[in-house]
């Protein structure tokens, strides 16, 4: 039996299991732009990085996937302390530093890769790839749905530590003015290193759930980093529920769009979602009204 | 010194001979510098951070291959290009009203999606067929005027007013406001002036290379490179992305030639390191602050 409606059904789940993750590849790049006032523009390769640290662990020591995931995040933390150190520390406050120096950053990390393991395509296969279960008439698919599950409850982790401890609650007021935040006694310089740790351990993360469900190359790092940009201008900075509500409406825009105007359309939807909320939502469509800067 | 330099670039296709490598270095350095200078309008002069920039170069490519294969002439069809970058700079306008990163992630992506929607359409480019009686090497002399053009239009901004205006504006848009100088106004000229000249070198380069691909003249390297240039060089200034132009591309190309397989991570380090030691570029660091010379500038 095949029908419309479980078409529509099955288009809604898979962009639902989606979102979930597309929330989680975001939010490395939303603590580091709300907490560091730095647009990283190499995310995506952080992600990239994450996605072939997890196929090696796998593929070399002959792992489980997920657990690789989870030797995998600590690796890529590690390269986000070293970037840190070497590349982002004592910038200048000017806006467009950092972004020039984190495209430079973003062609070192693609070469590389491309140079260490070649452009060709790789995936993660894992015990689940290939199977579903079968939910009325709508087929999930396992691996998108642990993947989702993971991504969820990170992130709930993720908004109770920054919510409920006092570290995250300085992190929280770092975001909000760095300035006034020194003068309590927050270590300003070593909760920033923190968070860009985290948040590369996040990317990495993202990566190897990403990994386990589409192929990735070394280039496909851009990619990420506009889907990225898409969410962020969705949510607002600085809103973890927002950054969900964000993957979410994406993905959906992204299954329902690539279906009715054909895949190749895919990510002009997501560009064009962009442009129309930057202009009549500049602060999200969840972002809390704030005083305008001068 | 001016005439000097302007003499020497015309002189290069006589001095070359038949070398046909020299004249194509030659017109792939000009056109990144051209690109350089008009970026410098609106992300220099104005410091609107421009991530849009080859969508100017990519439409007036595209504008050219459509005309001239109706049967315009080429460099009418160069001209048609850069009123299209005009199009699409006047496009682009309502996102000026966005501020610094937000600015540039929307010109980003405003790129990007002109680019994947062309690609769906036109997936293997459009090649163009030669015109009788124009060579590369009048190619190389209509874009070294347009080069000179460019020096000229920059040379007569920076002793206007208009520069005094883009310049509060990037330095401190409320009180550029509030002392009188319209905003909306010279935010869209510096955008229209730049993306027209951009779309000059678009038409052009799209003409030479009689093949114009969407996925090659919507790429971000039209954006990235002038914008290394600006910063490398110093920005707002006549000079600063002329050598910016010149140091960028002599690294580029003397790692291409030495350290060939590595030469990309390398070069990102070097732009890594120029940011992280000298964010203000290369000559405002080296040749106003160690050497003392003064710039006479208002800022």
């Amino acid at each position: 039996m095949f029908s419309f409606e479980v078409l529509f059904g099955q288009l809604l789940v898979g962009a639902i299991l989606l979102g979930g993750l597309y929330a989680l590849v975001t939010i490395g790049l939303a603590l580091i732009f709300g907490v560091m006032r730095i647009l990283n523009i190499a995310h995506g390769e952080f992600i990239i990085f994450g996605a072939y640290a997890t196929y090696w662990i796998s593929h070399l020591l002959r792992f489980d996937p997920f657990l690789s995931i989870v030797l995998a995040v600590p690796v890529s933390g590690l390269l986000g302390f070293l970037v840190n150190t070497l590349v982002i520390k004592g910038l200048t406050k000017s806006f467009d530093a950092p972004i020039v120096s984190s495209f430079g950053l973003l062609l070192v990390l693609q070469a590389s890769m491309l140079i260490a393991w070649s452009g060709d395509p790789r995936s993660i296969v894992t015990p689940f790839t290939a199977e579903s279960i079968r939910l009325g008439l709508v087929l999930v698919p396992i691996v998108r749905l642990i993947a989702f599950v993971i991504s969820l409850s990170i992130l709930m982790l993720l908004y109770l530590f920054l919510t409920r401890t006092f570290a995250g609650r300085a992190v929280r007021a770092i975001a909000q003015d760095s300035e006034a935040a020194a003068t309590l006694g927050i270590p300003v310089q070593r909760l920033q290193t923190f968070t860009f740790v985290l948040s590369t351990c996040l990317a990495g993360l993202s990566g190897g759930l990403v990994a386990m469900i589409v192929s990735f190359q070394p280039t496909l790092g851009p990619e990420f980093l506009l889907k990225s940009f898409v969410i962020l201008a969705l949510a607002g900075v600085g809103n973890i529920q927002g950054i969900m509500a964000g993957g979410l409406i994406l993905s959906i825009a992204e299954s329902y769009g690539s279906f009715f105007l054909g895949s190749g359309l895919r990510n002009v939807v997501a560009y064009l979602l962009l442009i129309v909320l930057l202009l009549t939502r500049p602060r999200g469509l969840f972002g809390e009204k704030q005083v305008r800067e001068v | 010194m001016a005439t000097i330099a302007g003499a020497a670039l015309f002189a290069i296709p006589v001095v070359a001979g038949g070398n046909n490598f020299i004249i194509a270095l030659s017109f792939i350095f000009a056109t990144y510098t051209t690109l350089a200078l008009s970026w410098n309008i609106v992300g220099g002069f104005a410091g609107q951070l421009n991530l849009g920039h080859a969508a100017f170069f990519g439409v007036a490519a595209y504008t050219l291959a459509l005309s001239t294969n109706a049967g315009m002439h080429p460099y009418v069809g160069v001209l048609a290009g850069g009123i299209a970058a005009i199009g699409m700079a006047l496009l682009m306008s309502p996102l000026l009203k966005l501020r610094g990163d937000y600015f540039a992630i929307g010109t980003l992506s405003l790129t990007e999606a002109i680019k994947v929607a062309i690609l769906n359409v036109h997936a293997y480019g459009i090649r163009l067929t030669p015109y009788q009686g124009l060579s590369r090497v009048q190619n190389y002399y209509f874009l070294a005027t347009l080069l000179i053009t460019v020096c000229v239009a920059t040379f007569l901004i920076e002793r206007s007013r208009i520069k005094l205006a883009f310049v509060s504006i990037r330095e401190n848009e409320a009180l550029a406001s509030g002392s009188g100088v319209n905003l909306v106004k010279y935010k869209v000229l510096a955008l229209v002036l730049s993306g027209f000249f951009t779309g000059l070198v678009g038409g052009i380069y799209g003409y030479n290379l009689l093949y114009v691909p969407a996925e090659h003249v919507f790429s971000i390297e039209w954006t990235i490179i002038p914008l290394f240039m600006v910063l490398i060089g110093g920005r707002g200034t006549l000079t600063g992305p002329l050598i910016g132009a010149v140091i960028y591309l002599g690294i580029y190309y003397v790692l291409q030639f030495t350290v060939t397989e590595i030469s990309l991570v390398v070069f990102g380090l070097v732009v890594v390191l120029i940011i992280k030691f000298m964010p203000q570029g290369l000559i405002e660091t080296l040749v106003v602050k160690k050497l003392g010379v003064r710039r006479t500038s208002i800022v």
